[in-house]
Parts: structure tokens; C-alpha cells; sequence
């Protein structure tokens, strides 16, 4: 009898992770479906049509930095010089018609954007939407794996992939964010579940594709080291793992970028970031633009002394390990941002969403935090940047009233976009202020202290 | 845990094949390659072999001008880092010398110094088979005075081919000691007429292409007119490609004595190349045209040509961004 109640139990098991497995797809597959309406017509006029020169830049013989047209770290290079080749290869797109110039409209005053074809929109952003439903999924698993909790692990999914700004950095923008963000959340996932080879190999790459996750290396080294507090060997062990994994990888990606001599180049959008713009033209500096190099710089500084305070608490903290380690991961991330009037771009933000979800899913409800960044960020992304370009080539839309609502052209645009470019640049600073008051970092000081 | 595990591995699996494939065809295969021929006979009958799908055009021309080039290079001083309107002169350098690889030509960097050795050589054996190209907007006290006696211009006047971008022509002379001294006439001394320089300081673009134009059908899309020439007043003859603005053209041919000044309306841009590598000149005109929508293979054709001047024919790869040229200049 109890044999056969056990049985009745497994089935009933089965047939609810059944009905789970369905609704989890449900929603990957609406987010897929929303990604893929908006992907073919929309685009970053300046991002979409650099990377279809680099294509034809590829094409041409160039290197990977040879023609000025990439200048992020290699692997967005290596990724659009594969679908590039493959277009080419499947004859699905004839390469050189990917650009289709609009030097005779009235649109762009130096000529040199041009709108690129659906097919091509598309084919670029495949990864980054793919990418976006790993992580979604990665986020769920990890959710229910911990607490068993579906109605939780479907927020967590939820606050991700229905995230305003994931949806419009991969579907429409088309910058690479979400690549990062994909090789940090497996990184730490991996490195949970103590698979530290693996872990160094995804740390590597996420940190190759955009940098960011650089600011957690400290953190992450406590974390291995004292994983098991009984057991130093161990952490050793488990971190020279990681560290190989790292370089072996870091080497597989660098190694042709090194032995052309293009090392130089691999960082120049960070090095750009922080360095003072030249006098061009003879005007005179531009105060904000002074203003934003020196903010950029004080912010990494910022970060440095965040960072050095986050891992010594967590080097502090014996109970709870994963969920501190997990919410001084965000606060590192966030002080990126803290300094008004800086360099970085909204996208940027990206970076927090996949953590504000499994905080608030798991420990603490951040909803608010999520919603401000990823409103004020979508919204000043759509307002600044002429994505809606390609949706002219369907000629359903006249392309002067288009342009009327973007850039800045209409009033209530202008009205609208310096709104949100003014709260925009305090948001850093609100989000650090309130991070700290609702993860109650001070309480966290004073028991580290209180134990010293 | 497990599909956790699994996925993570999976996913970092695809994505170093990835990699893999971009650093093949980026750095260990080539997989872009192509082989263009050209045999004469009362017609020229070309071959384009090309290992991927590509657009490509072949173009016959005649010039009264011979545009076999054998020396490129390319003018740049050591004391000067920036140009006339702040653009860095090194970077400047390394788009136009990478962008001309592309076409199989290797432009050579010297300074004003060695431009003016090779100017007077050239003078001294009454043969001009190279050509200089200037790019800061600033011409060096060496090989300029700001007359029409300078070296510079008595080589153009000889029979030198000249290019210039960076500002306006002629404007500026530069000193080693980093002092510039402004011309006056700087417009008189070099093509005899007032104003024929644009000189102001804000950037002017065209957009005015016209379909089925020699620029058209070239590709040239060189469209920056802010330092352009005001071809309408210009005695001497010439060739203004398309994208002009205010009466100022972006590109323009001049025939000075028996020599030649392109004069580029802005600071060095890739599109430059086309232009250079192409060999038109101031009475270049098209003969025939083939424009091949895509091609992958190889692929053949015919192209009339004509008895006066030098006759030559163009073909390049690709459309809005070259991916190959070559240059062949037939004997008569």
C-alpha cells in the first residue's frame, strides 16, 4: 500500500513538473516571441550599421581592429565576423546590400549612417536574444533549486526577461550586454555549486566580452578562499582552479589579437570612457564633457573602496554566505554607477537586472529599484536614439514623421528626454542609497565590527 | 543543480565554437579571397574569381592623362600631431594607409623633406610616375612659400600628380619650430582665381548623388565639402564628382599645367581610397560600365574600349565599402 502511494506521489510529481516545465516555456517563449516582432525593424542607428561595416570590413581583409570599426575587447568581433560569415555562406543576405545608404535623405547630416535590412537586424541580435532566454532560465533553475518555490522563481524570470531594458538592448538596440551578463550569472552559478574551472572559464569570457564583471574579482576570490572557513587548502585549491580555467580561456580569445599586435586596441572603449575629449575644431572644452571624464574617474574610484568594503564583510560573514555574497555582488555593481554626470551609458544598467532578480526573488523585494532603472534608462534610450530607421525601409512609415519623435526633434520628446537625462544621472547615487538602506548594510558593519 | 550544470557547459561549449569560427575568419582562414585578370584585345576581357558572394563592377575609362601610378605616398611631419581642424594626423594616417591596402597599394609616409627630394627628382628627370598626398590641411615651409614659386607647385605645374585633404589648400605654411603663417591669396597662388577655397570652419556633408554618374557608378562616396573648391570658379579644367554643397564640391580633379591636384573637401576618410586607387583624373570618362549584383566564382565579361589617350580598366569588389580593387592601365 505504501508502495503504491509513493508511486502515486512520483506521478503526481511528474505530471506538476510537467505543467511547470510548460509554463516556464510559456513565458520564455512570449519573450521570445517579443524579441523577434521587434528585432527585424528596429535598430541603434550608430551600433547596427558598425557592426555591418565590420562585416564588410572582414570581408575586405581588415583585422579585427584594422578599420576603426570595432572598439570593444574581441569577442563581439569574433561573434559578428562568424554570423557574418555564415550570412555570406548561406547566400542569405548579399553582404554589401546590408548597408543601405541614405547619404541622399535628409536624415543624417555627415552621411555615413545608413539603415541596415531586416535580415541582417535579425541574424545580429539571434545571440543576444538566445542569451537573454539562458539567462532567464538560469535565474528561474537557480530560484527553484533553492527555495522550491515556483510562484518565486517565475518573478525572478519574469523581472529579468520582461525587463524593459533587456528586451530593448538585445530586440532593438542590439548592443552585447547581455553576453556579459550571461557569462557572469553562469559564473557564479558555477561557482555555487563548486565547479571552479568551469566558473573561471565563463568569468573570463563575460569579462572579455564587456569588462564589468572585473569589479567582483576581489569579491570572488574571498568567496572561493573561504568557502569552507575549516579549510583554507580547499579555497586555494578551488580558487588556482578558477584562475586556470580563466587563462586558459583569457589565452584561446587573446592569443590572435596578441600575436597581431592589436592588444592595444582590445580596450579602447573603456580607455575612451575616462579620457579627456580632444579639442576639435578648435572649440573650446565642453565643461560637461570635463565634468564627465573626471565623474568617471572618481566613480572607479568609488568602486574601488566599495569593493574593498563589501569583500571584507563577506570575508566576515560566516552564516548566509551565498545571499551576502550575492547582495555585496549588486552593491559592488551599483556603486559603478553612484557618481552624477559620468561617462556610462545606460545600458550599462543591464548589469543589474539579472541580480535586482534573484534579490528580490530570493531575500529582499527590490521591485522598486528594478522599476526606476529600468524605466528612466528604456525610456531615455528610446528617446535619444533613432531605433525606429529600419521600420522605414517597410515603407509603411513616412520617414520624416518618424524622426519627428526621435532624437529629440519633437517637443514633447525634448521635454521628456531632458527629464529623464536629469534623473537619469542621479540614479546611480539613489539606488546605492537605498540598496544600502534595505539590505541593511550598516547592521551588516556593526555585526563585522561587533565580532572584531 | 544538474541543469544548471549542464546548460552552463553546453552554452560556454557553443560559444568558444563561435569564437572559434570569427577567429578563423578573421585571423587563421581567409576565407574572403578573390583573383581578378585582364587580357587586351580590340575589346578587354576581364575575370573576377571570388570565393564568397560579392558584388563587383568593372569599369573601361580613358584619360588624356596616364594614370599609372608607381610610388604612393603620403606627407607627414613629425612636429605636427594634429591637422588644420584638430583631427589627429596619426590615427588620419592609419585609416588611409590600411584602407589602400585593400587595394594593393602600399602608400609610403615620408616627411616634407623627403616629398620635396622626390619633387625635385622628378622635375630634374622630366618624369612623373608618383604621387603625394597631404593630409594635415598644412603645407611645410620646405617645399612652400606661399608663392607660385614654391616647389611644391612648380612640381604640380611640371607634371606632379598631387592629392590634399586636412583644410584649406594652400592656407597654411607649417615650420619645424611648430610656428603657421597664413597665406593670403593662398587661392590665387594655386589655381590663378579668388575664393575658389571653401574656408570655414564648420563641416559641410552632401548628399546630392546622382544616379548613373560616373561617381555613382564608381562608388565614390567621398562626401565632405567643408575645405571643397568652388568649381564655378575655376579657369583651369576639371572633374567634380557628385556630392557637392553651396556650390562646393567634395571632390575635384584640377588640371594645373601638366599636372594634376585632387583636392578632398575634408580630413582623410576610407572613401578617399577610391578615389586615389581608381586613377581618375580631370577628363576621365567612362566608357563602359558592367555592375555585377553578386557573384561568387568565377565570372567573365567584355569591356569596349577606346583609341585616344590612356585607356584603363577598373574593377572593384563591393559596393558601399570596397573589398578589393585592382587597376590595369592598357597599352595603346
Amino acid at each position: 500500500m505504501n508502495r503504491f502511494r509513493e508511486l502515486l506521489e512520483t506521478k503526481k510529481n511528474s505530471f506538476s513538473l510537467k505543467s511547470t516545465t510548460k509554463s516556464v516555456l510559456f513565458i520564455l517563449m512570449i519573450g521570445l516571441i517579443i524579441r523577434l516582432v521587434l528585432a527585424p525593424f528596429t535598430g541603434n542607428e550608430y551600433d547596427i550599421t558598425y557592426w555591418a561595416s565590420f562585416i564588410g570590413d572582414m570581408e575586405s581583409g581588415y583585422l579585427l581592429y584594422g578599420a576603426g570599426s570595432l572598439w570593444y575587447p574581441p569577442i563581439w568581433g569574433y561573434l559578428t565576423a562568424g554570423i557574418g560569415y555564415l550570412l555570406n555562406l548561406l547566400g542569405a543576405v548579399p553582404l554589401d546590400v546590408l548597408l543601405l545608404g541614405i547619404h541622399d535623405t535628409t536624415i543624417i547630416e555627415a552621411g555615413r549612417y545608413a539603415m541596415t535590412v531586416p535580415i541582417f537586424n535579425l541574424a545580429i541580435k539571434l545571440p543576444l536574444i538566445i542569451s537573454d532566454l539562458i539567462v532567464g532560465w538560469l535565474i528561474y533553475k537557480f530560484i527553484m533549486d533553492k527555495t522550491n518555490d515556483e510562484k518565486k522563481a517565475k518573478v525572478g524570470l519574469m523581472l529579468w526577461l520582461f525587463c524593459p531594458l533587456t528586451i530593448y538592448m538585445s530586440a532593438i538596440h542590439c548592443q552585447f550586454e547581455t553576453l556579459c551578463v550571461l557569462f557572469m550569472i553562469i559564473s557564479l552559478l558555477l561557482m555555487f555549486r563548486g565547479s571552479y574551472f568551469f566558473a573561471g572559464v565563463a568569468l573570463s569570457i563575460s569579462i572579455i566580452t564587456k569588462v564589468f564583471p572585473i569589479l567582483l574579482l576581489p569579491l570572488i576570490c574571498v568567496y572561493i578562499l573561504f568557502v569552507k572557513r575549516n579549510d583554507l587548502r580547499y579555497g586555494f585549491k578551488s580558487l588556482l582552479t578558477m584562475i586556470a580555467g580563466f587563462m586558459i580561456v583569457s589565452l584561446f580569445i587573446m592569443l590572435p589579437v596578441i600575436m597581431n599586435g592589436e592588444l592595444h586596441e582590445v580596450f579602447n572603449f573603456l580607455t575612451s570612457r575616462v579620457a579627456v575629449p580632444p579639442n576639435v575644431m578648435g572649440d573650446e572644452l565642453n565643461i560637461s564633457d570635463i565634468l564627465k571624464t573626471y565623474s568617471t574617474i572618481v566613480s572607479i574610484s568609488i568602486v574601488g573602496i566599495v569593493t574593498l568594503i563589501s569583500s571584507y564583510i563577506l570575508f566576515r560573514t560566516h552564516e548566509d554566505y551565498n545571499s551576502v555574497f550575492l547582495k555585496m555582488t549588486l552593491v559592488i555593481m551599483v556603486s559603478f554607477f553612484i557618481m552624477p554626470f559620468s561617462n556610462f551609458l545606460p545600458q550599462y544598467y543591464v548589469m543589474l537586472i539579472p541580480l535586482l532578480a534573484l534579490i528580490t526573488a530570493l531575500y529582499k523585494n527590490l521591485i522598486s529599484i528594478w522599476a526606476a532603472i529600468s524605466l528612466i534608462t528604456t525610456v531615455l534610450c528610446l528617446c535619444y536614439i533613432n531605433w525606429m530607421y529600419p521600420i522605414g525601409l517597410t515603407g509603411l512609415v513616412d520617414m520624416d514623421s518618424m524622426i519627428m519623435w526621435v532624437k529629440g526633434n519633437h517637443p514633447v520628446i525634448i521635454t521628456l528626454s531632458h527629464a529623464m537625462e536629469f534623473i537619469y544621472h542621479f540614479i546611480g547615487i539613489g539606488t546605492f542609497v537605498i540598496l544600502w538602506i534595505k539590505l541593511g548594510i550598516t547592521s551588516f558593519i556593526k555585526t563585522v565590527c561587533a565580532k572584531q | 543543480m544538474k541543469g544548471i550544470k549542464l546548460v552552463s557547459y553546453v552554452t560556454i561549449a557553443i560559444f568558444l565554437g563561435m569564437i572559434l569560427l570569427g577567429q578563423c575568419v578573421v585571423y587563421y582562414a581567409n576565407p574572403y579571397s578573390y583573383n581578378i585578370t585582364v587580357n587586351q584585345g580590340e575589346e578587354a576581357e576581364y575575370n573576377v574569381d571570388t570565393s564568397y558572394n560579392v558584388p563587383y563592377t568593372a569599369v573601361s575609362m580613358n584619360s588624356s592623362r596616364n594614370p599609372d601610378i608607381k610610388d604612393y605616398y603620403l606627407v607627414s611631419d613629425e612636429y605636427l600631431k594634429f591637422g588644420y581642424n584638430g583631427t589627429s594626423i596619426p590615427d588620419q594616417i592609419k585609416i588611409i594607409v590600411n584602407e589602400m591596402k585593400i587595394y594593393d597599394i602600399n602608400l609610403k609616409v615620408i616627411n616634407s623633406k623627403e616629398a620635396g627630394n622626390i619633387m625635385s627628382d622628378e622635375i630634374l628627370h622630366d618624369s612623373f610616375r608618383c604621387m603625394i598626398l597631404f593630409i594635415s590641411g598644412y603645407l611645410d615651409s620646405s617645399i612652400y612659400n606661399g608663392t607660385t614659386e614654391s616647389l611644391v607647385l612648380e612640381w604640380v605645374h611640371s607634371g606632379g600628380t598631387m592629392y590634399w585633404s586636412g583644410g584649406p589648400i594652400g592656407k597654411c605654411i607649417s615650420f619645424e619650430n611648430g610656428d603657421i603663417l597664413e597665406v593670403k591669396s593662398y587661392s590665387n597662388v594655386f589655381f590663378d582665381t579668388d575664393n575658389a577655397v571653401r574656408d570655414q570652419k564648420n563641416t559641410l556633408y552632401a548628399r546630392n548623388l546622382q544616379e548613373g554618374s560616373l561617381t555613382s557608378k564608381l562608388s565614390m562616396l567621398y562626401n565632405s565639402c567643408t575645405f571643397g573648391l568652388r568649381t564655378e570658379t575655376l579657369k583651369y579644367e576639371h572633374l567634380s564628382l557628385d556630392y557637392s554643397c553651396d556650390g562646393y564640391s567634395s571632390v575635384t580633379c584640377v588640371k594645373i599645367d601638366n599636372g594634376m591636384i585632387t583636392v578632398f573637401g575634408g580630413v582623410v576618410d576610407r572613401f578617399m581610397a577610391q578615389v586615389i586607387a581608381s586613377g581618375i583624373s580631370y577628363d576621365t570618362k567612362i566608357i563602359e560600365c558592367d555592375k555585377i549584383a553578386m557573384n561568387r566564382g568565377p565570372s567573365s565579361g567584355t569591356l569596349k574600349l577606346n583609341d585616344s589617350g590612356s585607356t584603363f580598366v577598373y574593377i572593384f569588389l563591393g559596393d558601399l565599402t570596397v573589398k578589393g580593387a585592382r587597376l590595369f592601365v592598357l597599352p595603346p
